[in-house]
Parts: C-alpha cells; structure tokens; sequence
C-alpha cells in the first residue's frame, strides 16, 4: 500500500464537503457540518484505481465524484465502502485543481502542529530558557507573526523584563525592562485578561520604549497573560501580523492554548527547582550531621587533652600559661557550641521531657552570664513570675534557647548602662512566656526578616549564624512559638510561648 | 592511710590518658586496661577499690564486663562507674535503662561523656 504518503478523504453526499479521515479497518461516524452522518465503512475490501482527471462515478454505488477537487495521489473513501485510489499519470498537472478549503486546512494544519510542537518540546527540553525561546519561535511562525516575546514579572525588582525574544530586533530587546502596569504586556499582566490592539498608535495603553529602544516598527500587539497557579506570572506577547494582517479571535485562542503551555513549563521547573533544593538540602543535612559528630568527639578529645596538658604543667612548674589556655579552651568551645548547633538544626534530636522548674532554669542562665554582662557595663536583671507552674519541657534544649537570647541581647547593647531584663509569665492557662527584653541596637525590618536563616548573622566573626534558627527550631519542637518586636537604636524582645503540656 | 587504686577501661588510648589525669590529680592510683576482656581479668588480679568502665569496647562490652564482675566472687563487691556517650543515650547500639533490666543489677554511678572533670570526680567519691 501507498497510503502512508495519500491522503484519504470522504465527501459528504448532501453539501459536497470533504474530511479527511484516517485509514481505518472498523466502522466509524464523521458527522458532516451540515448535519449529514458520514459512515466510514472498511473500504479496503473495494478498490478502484482511476487514471483520469474529471467527472468520475463510483463503480460500485454509481456516486458522482468532481476530481478537479481532488489533488493527484489521494484517495477518496465512497460511503458504499469503496475506495477510489486517484493515480493519474504524472503529465496530468492537477495543482490547479485545488480548492480554496485544502489551502486553509494546510494552515490550520501547520498551527495545529505549532501547537503540538510547544507542547512536545515541554517534555524534552530541560533547560528552561532554551525551552521558552523554542516556544517563542514556534509560536512566531503558528501565528504568523513578526515578533514574540515572553515578558515576565520581576516581583523583587518590581518590573517587567522581556526574557525570550523572537523577531529581527531579539538581541536589544532580550532584558530590556518595562515599568510595572507599562505598556501592554503591563496592562495584561495587571488585568490578568487577554488584549489585542490592531492599532497601537490609536492606543494609550502602548508603550513606545521598546520600540524607541530596539527601533522596531510595532503595528499590533496580541497580548495574552502567563497564569501559574492562580498568579500572573508575566505575559506572551505577539507583535505584527505579518502579511498587513490583523491579529483575529483564531489567533487569539492559538496563544492561549500556547500560554497555557508555556505556564505548565515554567511551573514544572519550579517544581523540579523546589524538590531538588529540598534534595540537596537533605544531603547537605547528612553530611553535616557525619561530619559534626566526628568533629564533636575530636574537640571532647582536644578538650581532655587541654586538661591533660594543663595538669602536667601545673605539676612540673606549680603554675598554668592562664592567657593561653584561656584562649584554647574559649575557642574550642566555641567550637563545641558550633558544632551542637549545627547537629540541633540539621537533625530531628530527640527532646528529653522533663518537668521543669522555669524560673530556676532561668537564674542558672543569669548566673553564668551574669560576667559577660558585667564585663560590658549591661545591667542583667530577672523578674520571675513566681507563680508559674513547673512545665513539661527539655530542659536542655529550653536552656540553649533562653542563652542564645540572653547571648544575643548583651552583644547587642552597645551603649553602657543598658540593660536586659529577662520575664517569665503565664499568658492565659495555654501557655508560658519568657520575655528577653534589652535596650540595644535594635533591628530594621530587613534584618528582622532574615533572623531566624541558618548562617544569618550581624556579629562578624563572633556569631555563627545558626543561634536564631537553633532557638526557633527547638522551640517549635515544643510546639512552642517564637516572636520578637524591635525597634532600631531602642531595642529588641523576644518572646517564647511554651505550651502547658498535661 | 593506704593507697586507693582505680582500674579504668576504655579501648581509647585518650579517655585513659584524661582520666587517669583527672583521677591522679586527686591522689588516686590509677591502673587501665584497654578492652573489656582485659579488664575484667585486671580486675580480677588487682582487686581495685573502683572501677571506671566504658560502655562502648570491642571483645566485651562494658555491660558484660560488669555483669562478669558481679558474677564472680572476688570481684562482686567492688563499685563500678560506667561512663556512657550520647549513643547509649538515645538507645544507639546500647540503651542503659534496657541494660539494666537485662543484667538485673544496676552499676554504681554513671558519668556522661563528654566527661566533666569534677562530675567524674564527684562520682568516684561518692562511691568508694
């Protein structure tokens, strides 16, 4: 058989029109536009091969066929089941014998293969900007248009930047910025709703900058938004029906159906972009947590042997190098502290409940910052709500929390005289609070919001970053919760509600 | 007053060193044994007046060390410290409580590690 190169059709007996079916060994129903049921019978039963252009009759139901509607090489399924095979000799020039129809069906055909081509390309292209510039080109030529682009919403900077560029001015335009709301792409993506302008110069909406930019003429404009979950996430945008033409409503649902594409594209990636980073983030979580424990028994050793050296020198000359064993110790527990709290916040610990007495816990904490705080001139105070109840609690972990706060409330006093007052309190009968109050520096709302990252930190060399994140991490793992109120150059509070636990 | 001596095993070479430095200091004799095998049959030799053991060792475990000691008659007497790291702790390889219930007696004292050198100390007196 040659049908793999023929196209078959089947004529509808009432109003003449053609379909094109496909080659099929079952019965099937083709309802025609104009009402008429069209039965594609298994034809390859029946066979008749005609070698001559004009009128011809089927040889089995005497139905009149026009080839002149007919190209060469095609196949007509008669609806008695017959199959007529048009295989004129090659002398028979039949092109002028086409029908208007074959020329628009060609070119619904080629968009609706652009169609399938952008949504093909989603499955086999990784790299995203490679994939939307693909896209942008497909789609260029399935709508017949000048120029493409793909404009997205840069919500940190606050503007719209041309991101994929198709057209003759592409290499100008790729990152070129528009201003939020400019233009019509800025109009769509504020909207949320498709727009055509045929006619940009009779349009306010317009933006001339990009065109004053890349020297590009622009004429029309289609314009659909990129809708990711509910967000508008940016737009695709046509420019220039080519051939003089008008962007029409065909075109318009042809760009939807490519927005849609292009919005489960960029959606994929930000999943595939969120679930590796989670990936590596548990990967990295598992070798800090190996390294960590190596490193956390070598300092226990290096801590011994301090103690071992430093017995031996008091022995052998009755007196210790205080200054530099007072350095050596003080740094490797600093290292000490690094490491637990990498371990606290890279891995689930296991809390060890117990009841506890908060107020106690809390002048333990005064007791051995109370030096600290005298070294720089901060008043420690503590004001303890005597009538708290002793809570269910891990009392180690609750006591690197109020430390950390502690810690961080000196560092941040900077002026002398200041001081930090520590509260405990019961707010209603669901909770217990511990408020860490000072008059330091203070936080503005930047810095406020990137407290509680991981590696975060505002003390240089002094901090580790991983305080914050360790405090709020076992705090929520009291089902607890952490909030904090801060003023720059008044100061910070810090409060932790822990709940009462039955 | 006589000398009162103190046998530690621990299969690290380091954790002998830092307590035995820790012990001596206080005016302790301190013997050691590097695996639970030979300690046990130092024990045996020696009679020490405590024993500081391990948890975590090759051959015999700490555990099994202190189970031999209570089962043998010379040795049924003497107190015993089992130092215990993290990992017996959260039931890592070992778990104290389960240890305990298994071997039926319970050691003298415990002392965590990373080991603080005057809860050690605290410790060891306590139960001479």
């Amino acid at each position: 058989m040659e049908t793999d190169e023929k196209k078959m059709f089947i004529e509808c007996p009432k109003c003449g029109k053609r379909y094109h079916t496909a080659e099929s060994n079952k019965t099937y129903e083709i309802v025609c536009s104009c009402g008429e049921k069209l039965t594609v019978l298994p034809w390859l039963s029946y066979r008749q091969s005609i070698t001559q252009p004009g009128e011809v009759e089927c040889s089995v139901c005497k139905r009149e066929y026009d080839l002149s509607k007919y190209r060469n090489k095609t196949e007509i399924a008669c609806i008695c089941g017959n199959l007529l095979a048009v295989n004129f000799p090659d002398e028979y020039d039949t092109s002028s014998g086409r029908r208007k129809t074959d020329h628009i069906s060609e070119q619904l055909q080629a968009k609706l293969h652009g169609l399938i081509d952008t949504c093909r390309l989603i499955h086999f292209i990784r790299d995203i900007d490679k994939l939307l510039l693909l896209i942008v080109r497909v789609t260029t030529e399935m709508l017949d248009a000048e120029g493409c682009s793909i404009i997205l919403h840069d919500k940190d900077n606050r503007d719209l930047v041309f991101h994929s560029v198709t057209g003759s001015k592409s290499s100008t335009l790729t990152q070129f910025r528009l201003a939020e709301g400019e233009g019509v792409a800025g109009n769509v993506i504020k909207s949320r709703e498709p727009l055509v302008v045929n006619n940009v110069e009779m349009d306010s909406r317009f933006s001339k900058r990009a065109d004053d930019k890349s020297g590009f003429s622009t004429r029309n404009i289609l314009c659909i938004p990129l809708m990711v979950e509910g967000d508008c996430i940016g737009a695709l945008e046509l420019v220039n029906k080519r051939n003089e033409e008008d962007f029409n409503e065909e075109d318009l649902f042809l760009g939807e159906a490519v927005s849609n594409q292009i919005a489960i594209a960029i959606h994929n990636l930000q999943l595939t972009e969120a679930a590796l980073k989670a990936e590596r983030l548990a990967a990295v979580g598992q070798a800090v947590t190996g390294v960590a424990h190596c490193v956390k028994n070598m300092l226990n050793g290096l801590d011994g042997g301090l103690y071992v050296l430093e017995s031996d020198i008091e022995e052998k000359y009755g007196k210790i190098p205080e200054r530099g064993f007072e350095m050596l110790g003080r740094n490797i527990q600093r290292l000490k502290d690094l490491v637990q709290d990498m371990l606290t916040y890279s891995k689930d610990r296991m809390p060890e409940y117990s009841l506890t007495n908060l107020n106690e816990l809390i002048e333990s904490i005064i007791d051995l910052m109370k030096a600290r705080a005298r070294e720089k001139k901060v008043k420690l105070t503590f004001k303890p709500d005597e009538a708290i109840e002793d809570i269910v609690v891990d009392p180690k972990g609750i006591y690197r929390c109020v430390l950390n706060l502690v810690s961080n409330a000196i560092d941040a006093c900077e002026t002398e005289e200041a001081s930090v007052t520590l509260y405990t309190k019961t707010s209603d009968s669901q909770f217990v609070v511990v408020e860490v109050e000072d008059q330091g520096s203070g936080m503005d709302e930047k810095t406020l919001q990137s407290i509680f990252q991981p590696f975060f930190s505002k003390k240089g060399s002094k901090g580790t970053g991983l305080g914050l994140s360790v405090t709020q991490k076992i705090v929520q793992e009291h089902e607890g919760k952490i909030e904090v109120d801060s003023v720059l150059n008044k100061g910070s509070t810090f409060t932790i509600y822990l709940p009462i636990k039955q | 007053m006589a000398e009162t001596k103190i046998l530690v095993v621990d299969d690290e070479p380091d954790n002998i060193t830092f307590v035995e430095t820790i012990l001596k200091k206080e005016g302790f004799t301190v013997l050691s044994a590097v695996d639970g095998l030979e300690g046990f049959e130092r024990a045996v030799e020696e009679l020490p007046d405590l024993i500081v053991l391990d948890v975590q060792m090759p051959k015999m475990n700490g555990f099994e060390v202190f189970d031999k000691l209570r089962k043998e008659g010379s040795t049924k007497q003497i107190p015993v410290v089992m130092l215990t790291g993290i990992r017996e702790k959260v039931g890592i390889g070992f778990n104290a409580e389960d240890m305990k219930k298994f071997y039926g007696e319970e050691p003298n004292g415990y002392v965590e590690k990373p080991i603080s050198p005057e809860e050690l100390v605290k410790v060891v007196k306590e139960n001479l």
